[in-house]
């Protein structure tokens, strides 16, 4: 015999004779294979009673030590659910943003906050509040006009209510699909000055036009 | 089933509707409208389209996959 508590502690229930018995000492006979499974299984006997909306069930244990007793908790499908955290305004402005840029564009965004797009009127830089680089060129921009530009143009509104990557989106979206009533409020200054010009710059297209066709 | 994105200071709200579900039809066709009469201006995007293929559109497409609202444009 080992020590005291020792055989209680070993103690394990027995399907079959459903008695608690002592350690087993070496001298035991060898248990049948089905009684050693049964000793690994201690407790485990159970049935579900509930399944929660959330994903969680509830057990209530029939046999062994835990019997009468109940569980509630995930099962292991949703216990392997990876958890995401919700996204913060910043984060779905900028998914929205990415979504539509390419790749190059995208690229741009990711490593200096800025990206670059055709327009009828030149090359827009979007990234810079209230100073956006401007190349402009075509039959409107007259030679000796500065060949850079910078351009401040916002969506109406507290722009502090929008995030970032929002603001980038609203004048994405209106300069693609509506360039005429971008230019044509866009404020705008040579690289040299400070002073901003309210001439819209879509008005000198139209200009240029009629006097090349007269 | 189509979305419609106001941007706003969450990042975004989101309308989404079905065109099985006549409810939820009418309530995005109601929001539509609301916006409409706020000055906002909306985009039809479609389906894994970039800033180039958006569309500007006036009256509410209920086979519209996405619609995003942005605000009118002023100089700075």
């Amino acid at each position: 015999m080992g020590p005291p508590g020792r055989g209680r502690l070993n103690a394990v229930p027995r399907r079959g004779d459903g008695r608690l018995g002592p350690a087993r000492t070496g001298a035991d006979p060898p248990a049948p294979p089905e009684a050693r499974a049964s000793d690994r299984t201690l407790g485990s006997v159970f049935e579900v009673v509930a399944e929660h909306p959330d994903g969680r069930i509830t057990l209530r244990f029939t046999e062994g030590v835990l019997a009468g007793r109940r569980f509630t908790a995930f099962t292991d499908e949703h216990c392997l659910v990876p958890y995401e955290r919700p996204l913060t305004p910043r984060d779905k402005a900028e998914r929205l943003l990415v979504s539509l840029l390419d790749d190059h564009q995208r690229l741009d965004w990711r490593t200096h906050r800025r990206f670059r797009l055709d327009t009828p009127y030149g090359l827009l830089e979007l990234g810079a509040l209230h100073n956006m680089a401007f190349w402009p060129r075509g039959l409107h921009w007259e030679r000796g006009h500065p060949k850079k530009l910078h351009l401040c143009v916002v969506p109406r509104g507290d722009l502090k209510r929008l995030p970032p990557a929002d603001v980038w989106t609203n004048l994405l979206l209106v300069v693609r699909a509506e360039p005429e009533r971008f230019f044509a409020v866009a404020n705008w200054r040579g690289p040299s000055h400070t002073s901003w010009y309210r001439p819209p710059i879509a008005g000198m297209k139209l200009r240029s036009t009629l006097q090349n066709s007269n | 089933m189509g979305t419609m994105r106001i941007l706003d200071e969450t990042g975004d709200t989101m309308v989404t509707w079905s065109l099985e579900d006549t409810e939820a039809l009418e309530r995005a066709t109601e929001v539509f409208e609301a916006e409409v009469t706020k000055g906002g201006l909306a985009f039809s995007i479609p389906p894994g389209g970039r800033d180039r293929d958006a569309e500007r559109i006036t009256r509410f497409d209920p086979v519209a996959e996405e619609i995003v609202w942005v605000r009118p444009v002023a100089g700075g």
